[in-house]
């Protein structure tokens, strides 16, 4: 898997967990969207092993919530928005429901609906 | 020699660390550090202990050139890269030696050879000089093409007052007053604009500096703007000039330079 060879790369700085129910496992969410979402999530925070990273994936059979915990860079990474809006823009022209972006403080969560 | 790794990527740090022990004999390896924060705490607590250190650019929580601005580096300092282009131009000026990544034994050993002749410390104003010209040579777009009703129309970036989005469009705001439609997303049109001249006070607006005529402050402590320029378009779209609560401080140092 493609968080394999991102922990390959922090090692112990990066956790993902996922708990997904096998009904939905059988659905879909548009291709690469997670995988880059995990990415975005390495790119804009601190990563290291003091503070780990923690991406954790779960689903309730309408959607799928994939969510860090924000760790604040000194120095911002710079954000073109691309990714974001790639999922973004596929599920306009595939889906009714759009996607859900949220961040307190604490956490970064984005909503992707099952399709 | 002492030499202090600081690189955040934990196979880069194990590889250059045995290329350096293997090769130079000589070399001891007293420390590895990942962050700017570690790098800083570091230094500070003991700033002789190494004579050369091999930095890398992008740290776990931002950039090196960080860590010049909180500490005295004494040390020499080799810097490590594995992309930036202009940076590595900027390096050659100040740095004893820059390597690109995947580090070659033979550029290694150039940049080993280096820290064993120069006078000792890296002559940080000078590294720190070279990249903001670095910065300031950055291109910039000249020009828009922005939309006004069916025609395209190229548009001076100098000539932009404003940019804003409201319902899903993004507007440019010209000098005159003329509302036109953008079709590049806030973020990317941020990357293409000079920072010393624009800034964006909020997700929904950048503001370019000539255009601002005042600063009022709302109830709340939040910033709103007076602009000398005004959207001609009786109806239409109208930009919420209010800077964000968390942008306040830094809209104000920028509007001073």
């Amino acid at each position: 898997m493609y968080s394999d060879l991102l922990k390959v790369r922090f090692q112990e700085g990066l956790r993902v967990e996922s708990s997904i129910p096998e009904e939905d496992l059988r659905k879909s969410v548009i291709p690469c969207s997670v995988q880059l979402l995990v990415e975005n999530a390495t790119k804009h925070n601190a990563v290291s092993p003091e503070k780990p990273l923690l991406v954790s994936i779960s689903s309730d059979g309408e959607t799928l919530t994939v969510t860090n915990n924000r760790i604040p860079r000194l120095t911002p990474s710079q954000s073109s928005g691309l990714g974001l809006n790639y999922i973004r823009e596929q599920y306009k022209a595939r889906s009714d429901r759009g996607i859900e972006v949220s961040a307190d403080g604490d956490n970064y969560t984005v909503k992707l609906p099952l399709l | 020699m002492r030499v202090l790794i600081i690189e955040d990527e934990i196979m880069a740090r194990r590889s250059l660390e045995k290329m350096l022990e293997s090769n130079f004999p000589d070399i001891e390896v007293v420390a590895e550090l990942g962050s700017v924060s570690d790098a800083v705490a570091w230094l500070k607590a003991r700033p002789e202990a190494v004579d050369t250190i091999f930095m890398d650019v992008e740290l776990s929580d931002g950039e090196c050139f960080e860590i010049f601005r909180q500490v005295e580096v004494k040390a020499n300092v080799v810097m490590t890269t594995a992309y930036d282009n202009y940076a590595v131009k900027a390096f050659e000026a100040g740095s004893v030696d820059y390597l690109l990544k995947p580090i070659d034994i033979v550029p290694l050993g150039r940049a080993v050879e280096r820290c064993r002749h120069a006078g000792g410390g890296t002559d940080v104003e000078r590294i720190l000089a070279a990249l903001d010209k670095n910065r300031r040579d950055k291109e910039y777009k000249e020009r828009f093409l922005v939309h006004l009703n069916d025609r395209i129309v190229p548009v001076k970036t100098s000539e932009v007052a404003f940019f804003f989005s409201e319902d899903k469009n993004n507007h440019a705001v010209t000098r005159d007053g003329t509302v036109y439609i953008v079709d590049s997303t806030m973020d990317s049109i941020i990357t293409g604009l000079d920072p010393e001249c624009f800034f964006r006070i909020s997700r929904s607006c950048i503001i370019s500096k000539d255009a601002v005529e005042s600063v009022t402050k709302l109830l709340g402590g939040r910033l709103k703007i007076v602009s000398k320029v005004n959207p001609s378009r009786n109806i239409g779209p109208e930009p919420d000039l209010t800077v964000s609560r968390s942008r306040g401080d830094d809209f104000l140092e920028w509007l001073e330079k």
